[in-house]
């Protein structure tokens, strides 16, 4: 098979962060000297992708990275909840640019990672037909094993890959339990390893897989002023059927737009919503339809 | 007087005959219009017979204290600053605010009022024990800031100063008079000042305000900052007013090109998210005050620019600029200059326009073309070469050209339009087509209707006039009070707090309906003024620019994708406006009983009891 070579700028990276059962604090918080951890992964990453975004997931601080690092990664707050990791990829993918052909998801409490790891499963997805692969590895909560094993997954499947094998090959002899992404129901944490064609690919993985949830409009709540400066978002995909329940869905997100927007239902008094950006809406039982677009604004407008 | 927070009384220095007289103000005048704009509007009328010349040396500049100033109100360090405007020919009421308003209110008066003129170029140094004229030979040129910063240096720290800059000093019409940054900066009040040879006013005062009732003023106080703290003025706190900028790209209704389009593809480039992200900005507060919206940005080459969204829009969208260096220099220019960025901006997107539909050309002053703007700005202050036609302002240079310009002259009654496109705020565009001075968005507040979802901000109908009549009775009389209006939405029934506030300020049973009447009183006070100056119903409109064309389309090139006012509703709305205020059909004020043309029926303005010469100071 032909070798696809994909240039940087055609390859890009996911990285999901809050799902850190496994190190029992949330992982946005934790430290590895003077950066957070998630900053080792966007270093390995960095070198090998053009775009990539960083994922926390519902109810997580966003990680902050000094510059110049945090000018190299897109923030997006994703509406899934913290053991819909795949729930979360759909929603970024829509963040991503519609060059990339590469994509490769990753969890950002694996600060051991190196370029050396990551540049050989790039290369092997850019061989693979089709829309791409998925596996997972998955273990006891707690269990540190568990990173090891990630690392050391990659590290020993590195050779292999440069060597042709192919990743679902490769993959499925590390695995050490079936790949299931998305759906933990013994509550144990499911961490993911991702490596799709494209974002188109990405979601039908994720349809594949029964991620998706088409059954609530998917909307964008953008967000302006205090609440963006605070949230360090600009715009939040969101599934909700009513303004009141995007608004919901928002302050369950983010921690910081919680506190800006105060209690449920308490928005109204100091915030305005524009459908579109046209008509100005203050019924929480507005309906939406897929695609429309909130615009969320001070109530103080103005002079 | 035995009232508290009244000191019923205001100094008139006459620079002419060079005195300054205490003036008694009769108990029912404060009552009835409290201070600052209520009571400033009675100054004027109180003070000038007829129809009078703006710049002539009797035309008046009233600066009104009011009765919550100097308490520690949150807020409440303000002062009026009224005359006839130069650039409209109708009343200008402006606020300026922090230190200067304490000085003021120092100064044991309720009001000081400016008439004649100086028998060459001054300073005037008031005191309570007297005022004195001082020749101002070495700050004449110098920017309002640097002249403050002199006199206090000559003065002392205790003075507190108030400058205009070159353009008051040359006569251009919206010329701003300026103290610590802060402007009262529309309609030219800088140029009344500057047309009685005064280059500034140095102001020598403490406020010892007593209320009535202490321990109840004093919970009034503890609550409404505690209230004024909250949710209610976060966005002041967070962005500042330039925070706007991207909203209103987002809605709409950001003027863009001269208000050919409602939003600018590149506004992101100056919106607060960016300019807080990427430049060092800081905060700043009045005095007496705790929200602290003023915003301060370092500019690359040194020194920094006090930020607000109207000098945003106006020198940039407005002028097709997105650059923040730019658009932030030609701001500090204005402010050192001591124009009025509005007014500035709005002539300049004019002027810019006549240019590309080849009506005239004012050298290379065209969209989008930085240097050539900030070029202009300084030959408008200097009023040289091109510079003597744009500083005659957007509507007198439209009648200069004439060829049709007028449609597309974006003022009313002679004030350039502040940031608020007319098409998707057309509450706003009644509000400000009816305003007493001109194209107000604050004067009118007409914008909150429109951003509430109570109307359809698309189209003007008559069930939201009482809305926008009770929106400017409420500016009224918060511009009386004086209470900043950035703090409005943490006031809950404004009628009722300021009476409560005004009981135990001075001890006179203050009602909620007597609040109400006295918002009513001082637009009618405003109106009259206007009316004497020879107001009529044809300036209570916009430009045929904001209107849908006379084919009904609902789009046009003129309105920038989105469909303008219809006339007829704009009429029908103009008419209930009208008649809900008690005016006749043609918005005419009805004689009062027992009142003159000239003035209403409260007591007129009484004797002086003393008077004082003016000191002359070297």
């Amino acid at each position: 098979m032909q070798e696809h070579c994909a240039s940087q700028e055609h390859r890009a990276a996911i990285v999901v962060t809050g799902i850190g059962d496994a190190w029992v604090q949330d992982v946005s918080a934790l430290r590895l000297g003077a950066e957070p951890l998630v900053a080792r992964v966007i270093v390995a990453l960095a070198p090998l992708v053009g775009a990539i975004l960083l994922v926390p997931l519902a109810g997580r601080r966003a990680p902050r990275l000094a510059p110049p690092l945090g000018r190299r990664v897109t923030l997006v707050r994703a509406e899934a909840d913290l053991d819909r990791a795949g729930r979360a990829l759909a929603e970024a993918a829509a963040h991503l640019p519609p060059e990339a052909t590469t994509i490769v998801a990753l969890t950002g409490d694996m600060p051991l990672l190196t370029p050396a790891c990551i540049d050989p499963l790039c290369r092997a997805l850019e061989r693979e037909p089709g829309d791409g692969v998925v596996w997972a590895a998955r273990g006891e909560a707690g269990s540190a094993l568990l990173v090891a094993m990630r690392r050391a997954a990659l590290v020993k499947a590195a050779p292999r890959l440069r060597q042709g094998e192919s990743p679902e090959r490769v993959f499925e002899a590390q695995r050490c339990a079936s790949a299931s992404l998305g759906v933990a129901g013994n509550g144990h944490p499911t961490d993911a390893l991702l490596a799709v064609r494209n974002p188109a690919g990405l979601r039908r993985t994720l349809v594949t897989l029964g991620l998706s949830d088409p059954a609530k409009p998917a909307v964008t709540l953008e967000v302006y002023g205090q609440l963006r400066l605070t949230t360090g978002c600009a715009a939040f995909p969101l599934h909700a059927e009513t303004v009141g329940a995007a608004l919901a869905a928002l302050r369950r997100i983010d921690p910081e737009a919680a506190r800006g927007l105060g209690e449920d239902g308490a928005w109204i008094e100091h915030f305005r919503c524009a459908i579109n950006g046209q008509q100005i809406i203050v019924d929480p039982d507005h309906p939406l339809r897929t695609g429309d677009r909130l615009v969320l604004f001070s109530a103080a407008v103005g002079g | 007087m035995a009232m508290h927070g009244f000191h019923g009384r205001y100094l008139r220095v006459d620079l002419t005959r060079g005195v300054m007289e205490e003036v008694p103000l009769a108990p029912e005048v404060l009552t009835r219009y409290l201070g600052g704009t209520g009571l400033g509007c009675w100054l004027l009328l109180a003070e000038t017979r007829g129809a009078y010349d703006p710049l002539a040396p009797e035309a008046p500049l009233v600066l009104a204290s009011a009765p919550l100033v100097g308490t520690g109100l949150n807020t409440s360090a303000k002062a009026a600053v009224l005359c006839l405007s130069p650039l409209t020919g109708r009343l200008n009421d402006a606020m300026i605010s922090s230190h200067i308003a304490l000085a003021l209110r120092g100064l044991r008066a309720d009001a000081l009022v400016l008439v004649g003129a100086a028998p060459e170029w001054c300073v005037l140094r008031v005191e309570p024990e007297g005022a004195s004229l001082h020749p101002a030979a070495e700050w004449r040129g110098l920017s309002a800031e640097a002249t403050e910063s002199a006199l206090r240096a000559r003065f002392g720290d205790d003075h507190e100063v108030a400058a205009i800059g070159p353009a008051g000093e040359n006569g251009v019409p919206f010329a701003t008079l300026t103290h610590a940054g802060r402007h009262a900066g529309r309609g030219g009040t800088g140029t009344v000042l500057g047309s009685k040879r005064l280059k500034a006013l140095a102001v020598r005062g403490r406020p010892e305000v007593r209320p009535a009732h202490p321990a109840r003023f004093e919970a009034i106080r503890r609550r409404l900052q505690a209230r004024s703290m909250g949710a209610a003025t976060e966005k002041y706190r967070t962005t500042g007013t330039i925070g706007n900028l991207l909203v209103f790209n987002r809605l709409e209704v950001l003027p863009t090109r001269n208000f050919q389009a409602t939003s600018h593809a590149l506004a992101a480039d100056l919106s607060a998210e960016t300019l807080l992200a990427t430049r060092a900005v800081h905060r700043s507060t009045c005095a007496d005050c705790k929200i602290g919206c003023d915003r301060r940005v370092e500019l690359e080459g040194g020194g920094q620019v006090r930020l607000e969204y109207e000098s945003l829009f106006a020198l940039g969208p407005l002028l097709d600029l997105h650059d923040p260096a730019v658009v932030l220099e030609a701001s500090r220019r204005c402010d050192a200059l001591g124009l009025d960025t509005i007014s500035t901006g709005g002539t300049l997107a004019f002027a810019m326009e006549c240019a590309e539909r080849g009506l005239a050309r004012f050298g290379d002053l065209r969209f989008g073309n930085g240097p050539a703007v900030l070029d202009a700005v300084e030959r408008i202050a200097r009023r040289e070469g091109e510079g003597a036609l744009l500083a005659l302002g957007t509507r007198a240079l439209a009648a200069r050209i004439g060829q049709g310009s007028e449609a597309f002259a974006a003022h009313v009654k002679g004030l350039e339009m502040p940031g608020y496109h007319p098409r998707g705020l057309q509450s706003l565009g009644i509000g400000l087509a009816v305003g007493s001075r001109g194209a107000d968005h604050n004067r009118s507040g007409a914008y909150e209707l429109d951003l509430t979802g109570a109307v359809d901000r698309f189209r003007v109908d008559t069930e939201r006039i009482p809305l926008l009549i009770e929106r400017e009775n409420q500016g009224a009389v918060m511009d009386s009070l004086i209470l900043c209006r950035f703090i409005r939405r943490a006031v809950r029934d404004l009628y009722a707090e300021a009476a409560e506030m005004l009981t135990a300020l001075t001890g006179h049973p203050f009602t909620a309906e007597e609040i109400a009447r006295t918002a009513e009183g001082i637009q009618r006070l405003k109106k009259r003024f206007n009316q004497r100056q020879g107001w009529s119903e044809a300036e209570d409109t916009l430009p045929a620019r904001f209107f849908r064309g006379p084919d009904g389309a609902a789009d046009g090139p003129e309105g920038g994708g989105r469909a303008g006012i219809d006339r007829e509703r704009f009429r029908q709305a103009r008419a209930e406006y009208y008649r809900l205020r008690g005016w006749d059909a043609e918005g005419r004020l009805p004689p009062e009983p027992g009142a003159s043309a000239a003035m209403p029926p409260a007591a007129r303005s009484q004797p002086a009891q003393r008077s004082v010469p003016l000191g002359w100071g070297r």
